[in-house]
């Protein structure tokens, strides 16, 4: 993929959707990420009814519709943070190239270094600097990393976009940083522990204009290496950084996905109304 | 520049004022009543131990707080001597409560994280109940139980420690006496911290901002791995401010302390050794006999006592409550 800044955009999208176009819900992939009738309850309330949705690997897929309509509940579950909430429940499947990660006898805290999140609001751990930060995973599941850690402290603030402005102060509370910083702090965290899979849940929605340029720039570079899915309200990032769009939508009963397709054609001619009113600003 | 500047003719700030209606008045005396009543009290007590102990303070100056003597005697002439030193109580008093704070505290800050973070809801419950119940329990019975049930096994140990550590200056003892020793006292005084050293360091780990949480699970953390670098970072200094309030209890246990602690009015610094001392137990032991410049003695011990608790204690509101604010 060619840098963002010097290409029309949503030409160059249009033509990295067209050379990766795979029908969903065709033949398991195998490798990549795969949701199969994919359910979610609070309590006894339904918020996601059977969604089933194929992420190829090196692909990025934009989840958008209107809030309350279960596109963040349902990418919680691709790598098991649902469950946290208390009363959580869930029926369905994901497969981690083509492993149930819901299969009993799963290692969870193994699922979620292949699969890592990045959160709406940037959750930098206050109590350690930086560096620590970026290299935080490898101590939080106790994994003895060979190599050595200060290049794997650069290369991931480099994949991130963050190196060249925190590379004198490493050893600075992560607190100082403004949000975007923060944000990106929070993405080379994930990358430190290499994960498949990067979840990324409304990543810009406490941002500003730049701050938000600059992390759909680290985006469209991280789709080279890994699978991406991103949750967003804004319709014209949808647009910028996704290969695929799905449409998720509550109408007065679970969320449902009502249409998934790749970006330039979910944009220009969805199948679905529905789909229809909310891209062109209809509703939502 | 100063040229263009205008002086701008501002309005006088006007009072804002308002007639409050006489039941509100009414009411807001009597709130003002009960709400200075409680340190109108506070400062009474300490008022009348300063006052009445003041003439111990001044015949044994200094000695009174850093000598170990304590005795009364009346002479042949009928006239009292006296001596009063509070040296081995004030060390004592610290030692045992040092002992409850080494065991109490961290038996405390296990069962707040295990009660934040690993019980089911239900005995998640049960066990909030019954460590709040333990807070409400009655000192002398734990005095009781420490000195039938927990003494013969403290002894024991006391031994056992002896036997590997003896060679640590104060875990050696001169002779074997390991019976009725601050050791013995510290445990006792350790379960009776328990309750709200647990419910301060639970409170403030229930606060542990749930995007952290998630934050450090999402990178694959353990259960373990989350509470060393979140809860535990968060929570440090509320779980310090609920050990001072601890420390607080302990400094003025009394009945406990005087059922199961052999008090001797000299300093011992051997912690495993059977005697030591404790303000608030022996003032209880001494005061139904005591002489009349006795009682004042005893009334300035008071006074001592009064002032560390309330120091220890005024601390560990701060730490609470700026580790609460701040949030962190």
């Amino acid at each position: 993929m060619m840098s963002t800044e010097n290409s029309p955009q949503t030409n160059s999208l249009a033509g990295v959707a067209a050379a990766r176009v795979r029908e969903p819900g065709s033949a398991p992939l195998g490798s990549g990420l795969e949701a199969r009738g994919v359910h979610a309850w609070f309590g006894s309330h339904l918020a996601l009814e059977n969604v089933s949705l194929d992420f190829a690997a090196g692909t990025v897929t934009a989840l958008i519709g209107p809030s309350g309509c279960g596109k963040s509940t349902f990418i919680r579950t691709l790598n098991r943070m649902h469950e946290f909430i208390p009363s959580a429940a869930m029926a369905g499947e994901v497969l981690l190239d083509g492993k149930d990660i819901y299969a009993s006898g799963t290692d969870v805290t193994r699922i979620r270094l292949q699969i890592g999140m990045v959160f709406q609001k940037p959750n930098p751990f206050p109590s350690m600097t930086i560096g620590e930060n970026v290299l935080a995973g490898l101590k939080l599941a106790q994994i003895k990393y060979d190599g050595n850690k200060d290049d794997l402290m650069e290369e991931t603030l480099v994949r991130a976009g963050l190196w060249n402005e925190v590379k004198d102060r490493l050893g600075a509370h992560a607190g100082g940083l403004s949000g975007g910083q923060q944000q990106r702090l929070c993405i080379a965290r994930s990358l430190a522990v290499n994960p498949k899979v990067l979840l990324m849940d409304e990543p810009c929605s406490a941002l500003d204009p730049g701050s938000t340029l600059r992390i759909e720039d680290t985006i469209s570079q991280l789709s080279k290496t890994m699978t991406i899915v991103i949750v967003t309200h804004n319709m014209q990032q949808a647009a910028r950084v996704s290969d695929y769009t799905a449409f998720f939508l509550a109408d007065g009963g679970p969320g449902q996905m009502i249409e998934v397709g790749p970006t330039n054609e979910m944009f220009s001619r969805p199948k679905d109304e529905r789909t229809e009113n909310y891209v062109s600003g209809r509703f939502g | 520049m100063s040229s263009t500047l205008i002086e701008r003719v501002l309005p006088q700030k006007r009072a804002l004022t308002t007639k409050p209606r006489p039941s509100d008045v009414a009411f807001r005396s009597v709130l003002n009543v009960m709400s200075y009543s409680s340190l109108l009290i506070l400062a009474a007590i300490g008022g009348f131990l300063a006052f009445r102990g003041f003439g111990a303070f001044k015949e044994n100056g200094l000695g009174f707080i850093t000598h170990a003597e304590w005795s009364s005697l009346v002479g042949d002439n009928g006239k009292e001597i006296s001596s009063f030193g509070l040296g081995a109580m004030i060390t004592g008093t610290l030692i045992i409560s040092t002992i409850a704070l080494v065991i109490g505290v961290p038996l405390s800050v296990l069962t707040a994280l295990y009660l934040t973070f690993y019980a089911p809801e239900r005995l998640r419950r049960l066990l909030v109940t019954v460590v709040d119940l333990m807070a409400s329990f009655p000192s002398i019975l734990y005095g009781i139980w420490g000195f039938i049930v927990l003494s013969p096994m403290a002894t024991y140990w006391a031994k056992l420690i002896f036997k590997y550590l003896g060679w640590i200056p104060f875990l050696s003892v001169p002779t074997p006496a390991f019976d009725r020793s601050p050791f013995l006292a510290g445990i006792v005084l350790s379960i009776m911290i328990i309750p709200i050293v647990t419910s301060v360091s639970r409170e403030i780990f229930a606060q542990t901002p749930l995007e952290r949480i998630q934050a450090a699970y999402a990178l694959g953390a353990t259960r373990w791995g989350m509470i060393r670098a979140v809860a535990l970072p968060f929570g440090a200094s509320g779980v310090v401010g609920g050990a001072m309030l601890g420390l607080g209890r302990a400094l003025g246990e009394t009945v406990a302390v005087y059922s199961v602690l052999n008090i001797v009015f000299k300093i011992n610094w051997h912690v495993l050794y059977g005697y030591g001392g404790n303000i608030a137990s022996m003032i209880v032991q001494k005061f139904g006999e005591a002489s009349f410049t006795e009682k004042k003695a005893l009334l300035a011990a008071g006074f001592v006592l009064f002032v560390m608790t309330l120091l220890v204690n005024m601390v560990a509101n701060t730490v609470v409550s700026r580790a609460v604010k701040s949030g962190k």
